[in-house]
């Protein structure tokens, strides 16, 4: 009687592993690819980093760790792009997150105010950098304005006023996707929980506070991190505005890796480069902290 | 499975960190099937000219210009030539141009399929004491010889030829497989009968047809750079006689080109100036046969091609480099690559293709059979230009640089300022192979061109050439000053406020030359700091301001020699490249001249010695020992009567030659009897050596003085290299920043503030 239990036994170890052949086969693809595009040129970054310069590749183990932190273009680099992330990225979730409240009240226009907020992610950076430089040029639209009211021309790229024209068109071109992603988590709040509240007689701050929030902890948390890789990512336009080396306010890691890249300082490039990955990670890591301990209690 | 994987991953790995042998380290040159091999013969036939000649098989046939001094008269003769000879002697062929009453030359022949030659003459008449220039004219003659070289026809085709002035020059002349004659001019195609008589005319849209040829189909086909569509390419065009206009238009992936001949079974032949290419036109498929520097041609300098029926491809070159432009002929020959000895390839990087050096990598490699330099050009001549062209080029440079494709030796000519390279020890110190050289010396190089390429004591680069650039004024001016400082400078200024100092008379003129050799003031490259906030460099800005307008404007009524003469401008910017232009700059004054100089921040009189081609062996090439070889080639010097001196050298002795050639003074000769001519004192009459012009003023030039020799070697001692005076990059970014300040639109304040923001972040990114 034992005997064909042990073949049925037999019989789903071989079909688990067989499962399991298969399923690596199909995993091999994303495998390679995770390799060959991240995984091998982290290592390579990494070698990079340990090495006099790209070309005689002397072992200095950390000395370009070293190096960079006294650098004074990389400190300056760090300041403004965390100064910049510290406002850029709450400003871009709270700012985005009113709007997709706003627009989830049934108000006239609705679907045309949010292709509104949405046609900038459709419009290329090219055309983002020239329609900005129009509007904040020496002779642009801005500055034409506010002579109006007898203000005097401002430079606003190569000016302290940069930082708020950045921002700006940070918020300006990250709002709308923002948006849409709350719009479609608020959607998908229990309705339940809702009329319960409704029917306890909470107002609507403590239902938002109360309910939406947490319900809405993991949306924040993707939507924060998303906004905060777009917020490095700002280097784009900024660099299509001002160049390599724009007005020493908003001079990114990102202008400061190109740079090194460009005059074969590989070293300090990759030094950088994985100082910023570490920040990132540890960033990440309490963001979800914070995720976990808010939404823990959330459904689903 | 997983050790599938486990290898797959090393292997990737292997790959991308770029550990691979990917180049062989040996310079073995990399195998194709089949190679050209080249054989060379010396086509010296004394004063023929190879420009107009035929090339029909192993045949070549020459038109030869006569002058009889006796008579007067200029005639051409015809004579033949086989590539096949042991001897140069030419077979003069029994073919008379022209008519006995006047003078003749050819402009264009060709030979058809059955030996028929047709040539298209130059008519004028015989000029003599009794004739009337009013009568002077010339005309056009299509003429056509039978295959014993009898006149068949003759035609004057002077008033067709006439018909449209911006097109009577005839450029090419071919025949087609049904006899029709194809003269091409400007922008025009005439085609003839074979009775010579016009039966079309097909104009072309654009500016100029740079090529014509046939196909082997004997379709007729004009080239030309097509700059109305989108795509900017070189484009072929089909001429469709019957319908006097063009058929087929090909346009996609056409290489530029500069002969075309019938392919051997189907298409075309299509030569440029860096490789040879077949192209079918049933398929539009383009194949590339050859580049030209690997059969140790200059593409450059190819003046007639034609292909044999058993596959051999002949190439008429002429070096234009030499004084008497030396042609020869190129036999190439299809041949198994491994047939062929193994050769040690050399890599030499360049930004742009360089007549001059593709001219000594064919020398060397001829020279050295063992090895094969070959040319990387990182900007395609057919590369469209756009605004990221040269960063691009740059960029995939770098990568070669730092990667496993490194080239052996690299033409700095792009990069003015090497410290960057050098600071990462991308250059071999060149000292030691100096040292050791055979043919080459430190000694042989004038020190301040060493000086330009020493990096920490590390020589990384070679020049040959140079100029100096500084400033001139006149000596009642400037005679009392020696040298400038800014504070002087503003001082002078103030005195002479209704004086413009230079020509052009603008700001951003005005701020390059006063900054010029006084930025490095304001940066001190050791702490990587600057200070462009201080007071001097505000006075640069407002001193610059003064002036007329923001950008150069040129005033094309009065030439510069003579705002000079009549002080109505006091300085002028010069650049001397030898001695010859040296004394024109002096003379351009007519009033004594002193060297004014850049000004300085010492007050030193500012002079820059600026280099041409730089060349450096590249640190990580594995073929450093070939590589120097290659670059003693490019300095060697050897003295040659015939050679004019052009420009400056970096070699003593061929500075030497300059000066000793500019010295020798010439004299007046009867060249009736031969014998030097004499004054009423007996004594030689000196005469101009050269004349030279600027603008409408020109000055004779004698042979150099002593004094003037002595000036030019003081100018190049006491210049200064000009990687000293600039970094590329914060001038950049100052020339951008201050045009606002000039146009008006920001202060002198807000300027320097973000010059200084902008250039310390620039410093301390790379200190």
């Amino acid at each position: 009687m034992k005997t064909p239990k042990v073949q049925t036994k037999n019989r789903i170890g071989k079909r688990l592993r067989k499962a399991r052949n298969t399923t690596r086969w199909y995993l091999a693809p994303s495998v390679l690819g995770v390799l060959l595009f991240f995984v091998i040129p982290f290592l390579v970054v990494i070698y990079y980093s340990m090495v006099d310069n790209p070309i005689s590749n002397n072992f200095v183990f950390l000395e370009n760790f070293g190096r960079i932190l006294k650098n004074r273009a990389f400190k300056r680099a760090v300041t403004n792009t965390f100064s910049f992330s510290m406002i850029a990225v709450p400003a871009a979730v709270i700012l985005s997150l009113l709007m997709a409240i706003m627009l989830e009240v049934k108000i006239p226009f609705r679907s045309q105010f949010r292709t509104f907020f949405l046609s900038p992610l459709m419009v290329p950076v090219a055309s983002i950098v020239l329609i900005w430089q129009v509007l904040f040029h020496h002779n642009g639209v801005v500055n034409e304005f506010l002579a109006n009211f007898g203000a005097d021309k401002i430079d606003w790229l190569k000016s302290e006023y940069s930082h708020v024209v950045i921002i700006t068109l940070f918020l300006w071109k990250n709002l709308g996707y923002n948006m849409i992603i709350f719009m479609a988590a608020l959607a998908s709040i229990p309705k339940d929980i809702l009329e319960v509240a409704r029917l306890e007689s909470a107002n609507p701050f403590q239902t938002f506070f109360y309910i939406k929030i947490r319900y809405l902890s993991s949306t924040i948390l993707f939507v924060t991190i998303m906004s905060l890789i777009s917020s490095f990512k700002v280097f784009r336009e900024i660099y299509l505005l001002t160049t390599d080396y724009p007005y020493d306010s908003i001079y990114m890691l990102q202008h400061f890796m190109n740079n090194t890249f460009a005059s074969l300082d590989y070293q300090k490039l990759s030094s950088a480069a994985i100082l910023m990955s570490l920040v990132m990670v540890v960033i990440i890591g309490a963001l979800f902290l914070v995720e976990n301990h808010f939404g823990k209690d959330v459904e689903g | 499975m997983k050790i599938i994987l486990v290898w797959l991953m090393l292997i990737i790995t292997i790959g991308l960190t770029a550990c691979g042998k990917k180049d062989e380290g040996d310079g073995a040159a990399e195998k194709a099937e089949y190679v050209y091999v080249p054989e060379f013969k010396s086509l010296d036939f004394g004063d023929v000219n190879t420009y107009s000649m035929i090339m029909k098989g192993e045949n070549f046939y020459f038109p030869i210009y006569n002058f009889d001094e006796e008579t007067g008269m200029a005639t051409t003769s015809f004579s033949k030539w086989n590539i096949n000879s042991e001897s140069m002697e030419l077979e003069k062929l029994p073919i008379s141009f022209g008519t006995e009453d006047s003078q003749s030359d050819v402009y264009k022949m060709t030979m058809d399929e059955e030996g028929n030659v047709y040539a298209i003459l130059n008519v004028y008449p015989v000029v003599d004491e009794t004739f009337d220039y009013e009568e002077y004219s010339i005309e056009y003659y299509l003429c056509k010889y039978h295959p014993d070289y009898s006149l068949a026809t003759q035609v004057n085709i002077t008033k067709e030829m006439n018909k449209d002035e911006n097109n009577n020059y005839p450029q090419d002349m071919l025949v087609d497989s049904q006899g029709r004659i194809y003269i091409q001019c400007n922008n025009l195609v005439r085609v003839f009968n074979e009775n010579c008589q016009m039966i079309a005319e097909i104009s072309i849209d654009g500016d100029w047809i740079n090529v014509m040829g046939m196909s082997k189909e004997g379709k007729v086909y004009v080239g030309e750079y097509n700059y109305t569509s989108d795509s900017h390419g070189f484009q072929l065009l089909e001429l469709d006689v019957e319908n006097n206009g063009i058929g087929a238009k090909y346009t996609e992936g056409i290489p530029d080109t500069r002969f075309m001949v019938p392919g051997l079974e189907k298409g075309a032949l299509l030569a440029g100036d860096n490789s040879l290419f077949s192209y079918d036109f049933a398929t539009n498929t383009l194949e590339k046969i050859l580049d030209w520097t690997n059969c140790n041609i200059n593409g450059s300098s190819i003046e007639n091609l034609d292909l044999l029926p058993d596959g051999r491809i002949l190439v008429v070159t002429r070096d234009y480099s030499t004084g008497n432009g030396e042609s020869e002929l190129a036999i190439l020959t299809k041949t198994k690559a491994s047939e062929v000895d193994d050769k040690q390839v050399i890599t030499v990087a360049s930004l742009y293709s360089n007549y001059e050096l593709q001219n000594q990598v064919v020398a060397f490699n001829k020279a050295n059979p063992l090895y094969q330099v070959r040319v990387n050009v990182y900007i395609d001549d057919n590369a469209e230009w756009t605004d990221t062209t040269y960063s691009d080029a740059i960029t995939r440079l770098n990568n070669d640089l730092t990667g496993q494709n490194a080239p052996d030796i690299i033409d700095l000519s792009f990069q003015s300022d090497l410290s960057d390279y050098a600071s990462k020890g991308l250059l071999e110190d060149l000292t030691p192979y100096l040292e050791n050289s055979a043919s080459l010396n430190k000694d042989d190089f004038l020190e301040p061109v060493l000086d330009n390429f020493t990096y920490d004591g590390k020589l990384v680069a070679l020049a040959r050439q140079f100029n100096i650039r500084t400033i001139y004024g006149k000596e009642k001016f400037f005679g009392e000053y020696d040298g400038f400082t800014m504070d002087e400078l503003f001082e002078f200024v103030n005195e002479n406020p209704d004086k413009p100092l230079f020509q052009d008379n603008s700001k951003m003129g005005m701020f390059s030359r006063l900054a010029t050799l006084s930025f490095n003031e304001f940066i001190d490259y050791s702490t990587g700091s600057c200070d462009f906030e201080n007071e001097n460099f505000k006075k640069i800005l407002e001193l610059s301001n003064t002036q007329k307008s923001v950008d150069y404007q040129y005033d094309s009524e009065v030439s510069l020699p003579e705002l000079l003469q009549t002080d109505q401008v006091l300085l002028n910017e010069v650049y001397i490249s030898d001695m010859y232009s040296y004394i024109m700059y002096t003379k351009m004054f007519e009033e004594d001249a002193v060297l004014v100089g850049y000004p300085t921040a010492d007050g030193s009189k500012g002079v820059i010695l600026e280099c041409y081609n730089p060349y450096a062996i590249v640190a990580t090439s594995k073929n450093k020992d070939v590589s120097w070889k290659f670059m003693e080639s490019l300095y060697q010097y050897t003295p040659n009567e015939n050679q004019g001196y052009y420009q400056f050298s970096a070699l003593k002795a061929e500075m030497e030659d300059m000066y000793k050639e500019a010295m020798e003074k010439e004299y007046s000769m009867d060249w009736m009897t031969g014998e030097y001519e004499k004054d009423e004192n007996g004594e030689l009459i000196e005469i101009p050596k050269t004349s030279w012009g600027y603008d409408n003023w020109n000055v004779d030039i004698y042979a150099a003085t002593q004094e003037e020799v002595d000036t030019v070697k003081e100018l190049i001692e006491m210049a200064s290299p000009s990687n000293n005076y600039m970094d590329e990059k914060i001038s950049e970014i100052i020339l951008e920043e201050v045009e606002p300040y000039f146009l008006g639109k920001k202060s002198v304040e807000e300027t320097m503030d973000v010059i200084q923001r902008r250039v310390d972040l620039y410093l301390g990114e790379n200190y």
